[in-house]
């Protein structure tokens, strides 16, 4: 049985994954999309068994800023992908899109 | 037909402005509903251009390259705030380091004027950074000027090409020109935002951020520059109305924000520490006597007189009479040879909270300083990406769902619709854990 991982390099994970799901918004890459949700998903999970949280306390909250700094790239992406999805759902007189999210930025 | 569209997109696949041509399929409807349908038809020839995600493509465009200017000019400001040996900290490090050994050797000659070069080279410190940013401040300026200038070029050229797409009856045969002026909308966007209204009979109206016309039918407005603007630059107007302040994308809007709002920000920065300095020293250096016994003269002077703080960075001068004598450092702290009283005073203002409303010593207040503009360019370069990476996706997305049926697009958007709406359940997700992650190690 190998060390724990430590709760930083958890996040330093989930935060390559994020990026990965960034790229595949950003290229409009739909197979990316749908394997980056279920890596992302897998990253949390691993995160949540971290707990109660363990290593360097200042490292940790270094790649929490970064990893703030990757959802929000994420979020910018997710919000004009859905702008776009609405706009020509609407005008080819489709199902609007749902609105499960939204980013307020 | 469908084959030529085909070979069409492909001969212009590199063409900037080029819209992708299809061939537009519907099905037949049975013309009773006991017959089978009709199979399908062709419909026509149209240019695939969603109005919509052109603006989308526009406001994007604009504001990627408001920030990439901003990143660019900022990346100047920076280089402007000296590194290494001429910086800032170091002169006044060892305008400190002078004063220390003043306190060790007060009478001592060497030690005195010591003293005086490393003032003297710290107020040239100030002089110079002071005068880079404003320097910079005067070519962004004329960068202002010759944007206008290609705006005004960009404009005159998309009211002509309204009179030629209203003159070809044919709307199939003013595709070209209708690509070209929408090639020259986007380099419109590029250096300014802009608001695009399609024309019932072909062509666009262009308005400016201000909401004023730039471009009606076949024509153009100028932007014009008239001197006294802020810090007197040129401000931009439009049909006589000053629409500066409205200019917020695109190059323009870039090169504006940091001319009138970044720059004079990290000047006055400037001016207050070069105050602070001066008022400190100053007041220290009159409680203490010279080597003669006589009470203290200021030992900066400014070569004018600052408004406020304003300007202080520039004119900050060694007092020309103390410079020529070294006799006149107030080194005692009371009028008797040897005393270094004084001397020990002036030094310790190195680690008084001088700044920042006395939170921060001179030192910690440049990098401070230098740390914001780190940040600001760090904060432009972020935006700059991900503005271009959104409209990088717009003509990904676009590419990608559209197809020669509606159906088949339908099915496209959906697909990524129901991807994206789990990967935002994710990112929802993902910012809960932050926040409780934050909250546990208590920041």
């Amino acid at each position: 049985m190998g060390t724990p991982a430590s709760t930083a390099s958890t996040v330093s994970l989930l935060r390559q994954r994020l990026d990965e799901t960034a790229a595949a918004l950003a290229q409009a890459d739909l197979a990316g999309l749908v394997s980056g949700e279920a890596h992302v998903q897998a990253a949390l999970a691993a995160l949540a068994r971290t707990w109660p949280i363990s290593g360097d306390r200042a490292q940790l909250a270094a790649e929490l800023e970064q990893l703030r700094t990757s959802v929000t790239r994420c979020q910018r992406l997710g919000a004009s992908m859905n702008d776009f999805l609405r706009m020509s759902l609407d005008g080819i007189g489709g199902e609007p899109a749902t609105h499960t999210f939204r980013h307020s930025a | 037909m469908g084959l030529d569209v085909t070979g069409q997109n492909i001969a212009n696949v590199n063409t900037p402005g080029y819209s992708r041509r299809v061939v537009d399929i519907a099905a037949v409807p049975p013309p009773t509903r006991q017959q089978a349908g009709g199979g399908a038809e062709v419909q026509g020839i149209r240019a695939q251009r969603d109005r919509l995600v052109e603006r989308r493509l526009g406001l994007e465009t604009s504001g990627a390259e408001r920030y990439s200017t901003m990143a660019e000019e900022l990346g100047m400001v920076e280089s402007a705030l000296g590194t290494g040996s001429g910086s800032l900290d170091t002169r006044l490090n060892e305008f400190f380091n002078s004063l220390s050994s003043l306190a060790d050797r007060p009478t001592d000659a060497v030690a005195r004027q010591n003293v005086l070069l490393q003032a003297s080279s710290l107020a040239n410190a100030y002089n110079g950074t002071a005068s880079r940013l404003q320097q910079l401040g005067r070519e962004m300026d004329q960068r202002v000027v010759a944007t206008v200038a290609d705006i005004n070029g960009l404009t005159d050229r998309i009211a002509r090409l309204n009179g030629v797409i209203t003159s070809i009856p044919d709307p199939s045969a003013s595709l070209h020109a209708i690509d070209e002026q929408r090639e020259l909308v986007r380099q419109l966007s590029e250096l300014t935002d802009v608001q695009v209204t399609w024309r019932s009979e072909g062509g666009v109206d262009v308005d400016s951020a201000s909401g004023k016309a730039l471009v009606i039918a076949g024509t153009a407005y100028q932007l014009t520059v008239p001197t006294g603007g802020v810090g007197g630059n040129h401000s931009v107007a439009l049909q006589g109305t000053d629409v500066t302040a409205s200019l917020t994308g695109g190059r323009l809007g870039g090169l504006l924000a940091v001319r009138d709002t970044t720059l004079p920000g990290y000047l006055q920065a400037l001016d207050d520490q070069a105050f602070r300095l001066a008022s400190a020293v100053n007041t220290a250096h009159a409680a203490g006597y010279d080597l003669d016994g006589n009470a203290g003269q200021a030992l900066f002077t400014f070569s004018t007189a600052p408004q406020g703080s304003s300007g202080a960075a520039s004119a900050l001068q060694v007092n020309a009479a103390v410079a020529a004598n070294s006799r006149l450092v107030a080194a005692a702290g009371a009028a008797a040879p040897g005393d270094n009283q004084n001397a020990r005073a002036l030094a310790a203002l190195r680690d008084a909270p001088l700044m920042a409303n006395g939170t921060a010593t001179l030192v910690e207040s440049w990098g401070q300083f230098v740390a914001t503009a780190g940040r600001d360019i760090q904060g432009a370069s972020q935006e700059r990406d991900v503005r271009t990476e959104i409209v990088g996706q717009l003509q990904s997305l676009r590419d990608q769902v559209s197809g020669v049926s509606l159906d088949e697009e339908a099915l496209n958007l959906t697909k990524y619709q129901r991807a994206y709406e789990a990967n935002a359940r994710m990112f929802q997700a993902v910012n809960d854990a932050i926040q409780v992650l934050f909250d546990t190690i208590g920041r």
